[in-house]
C-alpha cells in the first residue's frame, strides 16, 4: 500500500464534512481542541498523532496525487471522494494496528529511552563502557542512566532485557520485527534511519514510520497489559497522567477545580475567552468524568441533541443555523464532546 | 609543571602513549604561562593542546568557539571517554540548563562557551568569581577581518581576557595567514610565543577533474567511485543535490552502503548517519559543510567535492578529514564550467541588499520573514556597532560592500587553484607557510599523480543484519 491509498482510507471518514487538511492535523497531532474533536467525531482517534514530522508539502502532494488519480474530487473544498475512489477504498485494507489516541505522545520518549537502554546494555555485554549515546535527548539519558543504575539489569547481562524484546518481537509479524530491530544500536553496529529503511526496502519513508508506530504502539500495549513479564520495558513507559491534555489545558483544569469560574479562569491567566472554551471542551471531551452541567442546562443539552440526531452533518454552522441565538457553538461544541465520547465507548466496546 | 608528567597524563585522559607533533610543545609553553599562539593542521589533534592542561591544572580552562555544534560534539566525546567535569554553554541551552552549569562553575575543569554568551554580564559576573587558568581562543582566524570566517563577537575577547584577570591565552587555528596571525596579537595587545606548524598533508594526494556538464561530473564522479572501494565523503554546497546523486550512485552501486547528510535532517537522523560512518556501516556519505565538525574518524581515503567550496581554508578544512591515520588518501575537486555561480548566489544570501537594510532600519515589520539568519545576524550586529554613527545605512552598506568584496575574492582564488598549471600542492598553502612538506606517495595531478596509478586497499562496510533473532543475539552477545 502507499501513503496515498492509506491517506485516501482516513479521508474517507471526513467525506463531505471537512477538508483534507483536518486529516493533516490529526496525524500531526495538533494540540487544538478542533482536532481533538474532530477525531473523535469522525473515528479518527486511532490515527492522532501518529505522524507528528510529516511535513506539509508531503500531505498535500499526497492530496495532488489523489487528485489525479481520479479518486478525490478537486473542485470541492471539503473532501469528496469520486465513484473511483470510493470502489477503490473497498479493496483496501487498514495495515496498521495504531492507537494513536493512548500512544501518540508517548511513542518517541518510549522508543529514544528504549533504544538507548539497548545500546548501553548491548555495550555493557560487550565489556565496552564507552560510547557516544545515540539519542541527545538529556531527560531520557537521565531516565536511563537511573533505570541502569538498577542492580537487576546489570546482573545477568542483559538477559531479562533479551527476554522481554524477544517476547515483543514475537508479538508481531517477522517482516515487521526485522524492520523494527534494523533501528536499533548496540556495541557492533548503529541502527538505520526510518529513511534509509526506506531506500532499502524500496518504500515510501513515510509508510515504513507508519510501520515502526504500528509496531511501537503494539509494544505498549502488551508491556502495559503485562506489566508483570516486562518489568524493564514498563519502567520506560512515561506516565500517563495528563499527558493527553494540553499543557495549557492542564492548568485551566488545575484553576477549575480550585473552584474558580469561568470569568475568574479568564482574568488569571490573562487568555481570550475562546482558548478557555477549547480547554473546557478538551477537557470534557477527554475526561469521561468531567460534568458540563455548569455550563449548560440539562434543557439546552437536550435541545441540541436532538437536532444532532436529525443532522447528519458535523459541520457547526449547519447545527447552529437550526438553533436560538441562546445556544453558542460553545454549547455545542460542549455536547458534541459528549456524544463522541458515547461513539468511542461503542466502537471499543 | 615540572611535577606533572606529561605522558602520563596523555596515557590516563586520553589512551595515547605519544604526542603528536607540536602538541607537547604548545602545551608545555601554555603551562608555562605564556601566551600562545599556535597553527596546527586539522585532523592532527588540536584539542588535546588545551583539553590536557585544563585536566591536570588547578582551576577552570574557558574554550571559546564559534562552532555550537563542535562543542557539542566535543563535550560528548569526552563524557563517553568518563571525562564527567566538563560543560558547553551556547544559546542552545534552556536558560534553566545554562543556570545549572553557572551554578556549578567550580565543578568544571573545561567550559566551552560561545562567544556572545561573554557578551552577557551574568555569565561573566559567574565567570569572574572562578580561578580561570587557561582561555583557549578555538578558530582563532575569526578574530581577524583577514581571515574566512571573521566574527564580530570575537572583536570583544579581549574585554574577556582583561575582565578574567588576564589568564593564560592559547589561540588556536588551522588557517592562519601571517596577517591573521598579526591581528590575533594586536587585539590582546600583548606578547605570544608563537608554534606555527605547516599545515600541509603529505599524505593527501590533490587533483582536480574539469568537466563541461552535469552528465560528464556524474561519469567521473563513477569511474572515480568504481575502481575504488573506500571511506569516502562527497562535499556539496546544496541539501538537494546531496540527496539526488546519494540515490542515484544507490542505484549505481547496489552494493554499497551510501547515505547523505545535512542541516535540514533532524538531530536524530544526523546522528544516526554519522555514528554509522565511524562504525564503517557506510562506504559513501553525500555531505554539505554541517558534515565533519567534531568527526574524528581516522580512515577516510577519499574527499571528493563535487561542488566547489567557497574558500581556500574551508577546502583545506574539509579534505583534511582524508586520511587521519597517516595513509595515503585521495582529495578530487570536480569542476564542471561555470560552478563558481553556486558560491556567488550563495554570498548573495548571506548578505542584505540595500533594500533589506532600509526595511530593516525603517522598523519594517514584514522585513524578517525575508531574511535568512545571516542577513539578520549581520545587520543586528551593524546596528549595535554603528548605532551612533551618522548616516548608518551608508556605512552599513559600506561594510556589506566591503565583505562581499572579500567572499568573491576568495571564491576567485579557489577557482584561480582549480585552473591553476603549478603544482597544486604549493598554490595550495602558499597562502600559509613558505616550505611544503615532501608528499608520502604522491603530490599531485600536476606533479606525477594519475588516477590509475593509485588503487587502495579495498575497504569494505559490514552489512546490517537484517532478521530480527539474529539482530538481537549480536546486540547481546549471545552465540
Amino acid at each position: 500500500m502507499t501513503f496515498e491509498e492509506w491517506l485516501l482510507l482516513k479521508l474517507k471518514h471526513i467525506e463531505g464534512e471537512r477538508t483534507p487538511r483536518s486529516v493533516y492535523h490529526i496525524l500531526r497531532g495538533k494540540k487544538s481542541a478542533q482536532t481533538f474533536q474532530d477525531s473523535q467525531l469522525f473515528s479518527l482517534s486511532p490515527y492522532m498523532n501518529v505522524l507528528p514530522k510529516l511535513k506539509l508539502t508531503t500531505f498535500d502532494e499526497a492530496i495532488d496525487t489523489l487528485c489525479n488519480t481520479g479518486y478525490i474530487d478537486r473542485q470541492s473544498s471539503l473532501v469528496l471522494l469520486t465513484d473511483k475512489g470510493r470502489d477503490f477504498c473497498h479493496q483496501l485494507q487498514e495495515p496498521f494496528v495504531l492507537n494513536g489516541t493512548r500512544y501518540g505522545v508517548l511513542t518517541h520518549p518510549f522508543v529514544s529511552k528504549l533504544h538507548l537502554l539497548v545500546q548501553s546494555v548491548s555495550n555493557l555485554a560487550h565489556n565496552h563502557s564507552q560510547f557516544i549515546p545515540i539519542v541527545n535527548d538529556e531527560d531520557s539519558q537521565k531516565e536511563v542512566k537511573l533505570l541502569f543504575h538498577q542492580k537487576h539489569l546489570l546482573q545477568d547481562q542483559g538477559e531479562s532485557l533479551f527476554r522481554e524484546l524477544e517476547q515483543l518481537c514475537l508479538s508481531l509479524p517477522s517482516y515487521q520485527a526485522d524492520l523494527v530491530l534494523q533501528t536499533f544500536s548496540g556495541y557492533d553496529q548503529i541502527g538505520l534511519s526510518y529513511q534509509q529503511l526506506a531506500e532499502r526496502q524500496h518504500k515510501d519513508a513515510v509508510m515504513i514510520e507508519l510501520y515502526m508506530m504500528s509496531a511501537f504502539h503494539q509494544w505498549m500495549d502488551v508491556i502495559e497489559n503485562e506489566p508483570g513479564q516486562f518489568p524493564i520495558c514498563h519502567r520506560l513507559m512515561p506516565a500517563v497522567e495528563n499527558v493527553h491534555l494540553t499543557q495549557s489545558a492542564v492548568k485551566t483544569r488545575q484553576l477549575y477545580n480550585k473552584g474558580l469560574t469561568m470569568d475568574a479562569i479568564i482574568n488569571h491567566r490573562q487568555l481570550k475567552r475562546s482558548t478557555i472554551e477549547d480547554h473546557i471542551v478538551e477537557i470534557a471531551m477527554k475526561d469521561t468524568t468531567f460534568s458540563i452541567r455548569p455550563f449548560i442546562t440539562y434543557d439546552q443539552e437536550q435541545t441540541i441533541r436532538n437536532v444532532l440526531q436529525n443532522e447528519t452533518s458535523m459541520r457547526l454552522k449547519r447545527i447552529k443555523d437550526q438553533l436560538t441565538d441562546e445556544i453558542t457553538y460553545f454549547h455545542i461544541r460542549l455536547v458534541l464532546a459528549k456524544v463522541g465520547q458515547k461513539e468511542e465507548a461503542n466502537i471499543h466496546g | 609543571m615540572a611535577d606533572v608528567n606529561l605522558d602520563k597524563a596523555l596515557k590516563h585522559y586520553f589512551g595515547f602513549d605519544s604526542f603528536r607533533i607540536g602538541q607537547e610543545e604548545i602545551i608545555e609553553s601554555i603551562m608555562d604561562g605564556e601566551h600562545t599562539l599556535a597553527t596546527l593542521p586539522t585532523g592532527s589533534g588540536k584539542s588535546v593542546t588545551y583539553q590536557l592542561p585544563a585536566f591536570v591544572t588547578e582551576g577552570l580552562t574557558i574554550v571559546v568557539s564559534p562552532l555550537i555544534s563542535l562543542m557539542i560534539d566535543q563535550v560528548k566525546w569526552l563524557k563517553a571517554k568518563g571525562i564527567k567535569r566538563v560543560a558547553s554553554l551556547t544559546s542552545m541551552h534552556t536558560i534553566e540548563q545554562k543556570n545549572k552549569i553557572l551554578t556549578r562553575l567550580s565543578q568544571y575543569k573545561l567550559l566551552y562557551c560561545s562567544p556572545e554568551m561573554l557578551q552577557q554580564d551574568h555569565v561573566m559576573s559567574c565567570l569572574k568569581q572562578q580561578q580561570v587558568s587557561y582561555f583557549v581562543i578555538d578558530e582563532a582566524h575569526c578574530l581577524s577581518q583577514w581571515g574566512h570566517e571573521f566574527r564580530t563577537d570575537y572583536l570583544k575577547l579581549n574585554h574577556v581576557f582583561h575582565a578574567l584577570n588576564e589568564p593564560t591565552i592559547l589561540a588556536l587555528s588551522a588557517t592562519a595567514t601571517d596577517a591573521v596571525q598579526r591581528d590575533i596579537i594586536d587585539h590582546f595587545n600583548t606578547s605570544f610565543q608563537a608554534y606555527i606548524y605547516p599545515i600541509d598533508r603529505p599524505n593527501i594526494i590533490l587533483s582536480s577533474v574539469q568537466v563541461e556538464t552535469m552528465d560528464e561530473k556524474h561519469d567521473e564522479l563513477r569511474t572515480i567511485l568504481a575502481k575504488r572501494q573506500v571511506p569516502t565523503m562527497i562535499y556539496f554546497s546544496s541539501r538537494q543535490k546531496s540527496e539526488d546523486v546519494c540515490h542515484m550512485l544507490q542505484q549505481q552501486f547496489p552494493d554499497r552502503s551510501i547515505a547523505y547528510y545535512h542541516g535540514g535532517m533532524t538531530s536524530e537522523e544526523r546522528l544516526l548517519i554519522q555514528q554509522q560512518f565511524m562504525y564503517d556501516q557506510l562506504d559513501i556519505i553525500c555531505c554539505t559543510s554541517a558534515f565533519g565538525m567534531g568527526v574524528d574518524k581516522a580512515n577516510i581515503r577519499l574527499v571528493i567535492h563535487y561542488h566547489m567550496p567557497s574558500d581556500i581554508e574551508s577546502f583545506i578544512q574539509e579534505i583534511g578529514r582524508a586520511g587521519r591515520d597517516g595513509e595515503t588518501s585521495l582529495s578530487c575537486l570536480l569542476y564542471q564550467r561555470g560552478d563558481e555561480s553556486l558560491p556567488f548566489q550563495l554570498i548573495g544570501q548571506e548578505l542584505p541588499d540595500d533594500d533589506m537594510i532600509a526595511r530593516f532600519l525603517a522598523d519594517d515589520p514584514t522585513i524578517d520573514d525575508h531574511l535568512t539568519e545571516t542577513q539578520h545576524r549581520f545587520l543586528n550586529k551593524q546596528i549595535e556597532e554603528k548605532r551612533d554613527e551618522k548616516q548608518m545605512a551608508d556605512r552599513i552598506r559600506q561594510t556589506r560592500d566591503q565583505r562581499l568584496v572579500k567572499k568573491r575574492q576568495s571564491v576567485m582564488a579557489v577557482l584561480q587553484w582549480v585552473h591553476t598549471e603549478a603544482c597544486r600542492r604549493e598554490s595550495l598553502y602558499n597562502m600559509f607557510q613558505t616550505n611544503i612538506q615532501e608528499p608520502t606517495e604522491a603530490c599531485c595531478d600536476h606533479c606525477d599523480f594519475t588516477f590509475d596509478t593509485w588503487k587502495p586497499r579495498h575497504q569494505t562496510d559490514v552489512p546490517i543484519e537484517t532478521a530480527w533473532q539474529r539482530r538481537l543475539n549480536a546486540l547481546f552477545n549471545r552465540g
